[in-house]
């Protein structure tokens, strides 16, 4: 047996492979479901349950997830569904503050602090 | 009459995050509404994992299996509680199993439902773990996922695929590699490579 390079793969990227999260915002997904679970809103075994249906639906769609943006697209689903279905939160509430931060960018001068108004969630 | 619509810099919005990211600061919104979140804490987590847990926790433990032969049959027996000696240990390292590879075994660990890792030993999964090809051809033709990794693995030696879940974890423990017989732990666990200890890869080999 023998070993030439541990990254010989053609679907393994050598720069992403050293990198935990290629974006920030898989990071603080990640972070979120964690903090989450641990503090008792929900098991891991839950999240992982909803989340490989999740990347089972995904691949229905988008044929091989590339376990980068598609892998995590995956995860914010399953987190998603998993606030509305523990009913930390609904969908509706998620959209209107997916919308108010949407306008905020569009309406916040370069460089200024992006901000949104409170809304009762 | 010319327009005034010219690109103004000063005047332009924020840059729009794409949609994933927006998604995310609503989720962010709502939990930190509900007090459910603590942005330090996230802080932390993402900082731990990026930067404080990995494999050289693994190695750490693969070494230490290869110079004390007690703590290898602590380890192989019940991997959970010889990993905390090491004071490895916490989400996603609860139920550990270790799996030996030996001249006659070669093991490959893969989680064909998502991506389950023993995050305390081996920090977060690279990409390619969480891909649907790796996923999937890794039960199906192991021998040759093994060799794209650059592994050949002889016919008369068995490969065992371990399926990873979300309530257990599997670590390879690699073979010692040959000529390390002077070397001690510390200069061991730097042969030790984090896909050795997934099976796709194998230890460096002593220089």
């Amino acid at each position: 047996m023998n070993s030439k390079s541990s990254f010989n793969l053609p679907f393994t990227n050598l720069v992403e492979d050293q990198v935990a999260f290629q974006n920030p915002w898989h990071g603080q997904i990640f972070a979120i479901t964690v903090q989450l679970s641990v503090n008792g809103n929900f098991s891991w075994t839950e999240f992982v349950e909803i989340f490989g249906i999740s990347l089972k639906e995904a691949r229905l769609k988008l044929s091989d997830l590339d376990g980068n943006d598609d892998y995590f697209n995956c995860w914010l689903t399953a987190l998603e569904k998993i606030i509305i279905l523990k009913k930390i939160g609904d969908i509706d509430v998620l959209s209107l503050l997916k919308d108010d931060w949407t306008k905020a960018y569009l309406s916040t001068p370069h460089g200024k602090p992006v901000k949104i108004n409170s809304r009762s969630v | 009459m010319t327009s005034n619509k010219k690109h103004n810099h000063e005047d332009a919005h924020s840059h729009l995050p794409s949609d994933p990211e927006l998604r995310v600061k609503a989720i962010e919104t709502l939990l930190l509404g509900k007090g459910l979140i603590d942005p330090k804490t996230l802080d932390e987590l993402i900082d731990t994992y990026e930067n404080k847990i990995g494999p050289q926790n693994g190695a750490k433990v693969v070494a230490k299996a290869w110079v004390d032969e007690n703590y290898k049959k602590r380890l192989l027996k019940d991997a959970t509680a010889a990993i905390r000696e090491l004071s490895y240990q916490g989400r996603q390292g609860e139920n550990m199993v270790v799996v030996e590879n030996t001249p006659e075994v070669h093991n490959i660990v893969v989680c064909t439902l998502c991506s389950c890792y023993p995050w305390p030993v081996l920090g977060i999964p690279p990409t390619w773990y969480k891909s649907d090809e790796y996923r999937s051809r890794t039960v199906r033709e192991p021998r040759k996922v093994l060799s794209e990794f650059g592994v050949n693995v002889d016919p008369q030696i068995k490969v065992k695929v371990w399926d990873s879940t979300a309530e257990l974890r599997y670590l390879v423990l690699p073979m010692r590699p040959l000529g390390t017989e002077d070397m001690d732990e510390n200069e061991l666990a730097k042969l030790v490579t984090r896909n050795s200890m997934i099976g796709t890869g194998l230890p460096e080999n002593a220089r």
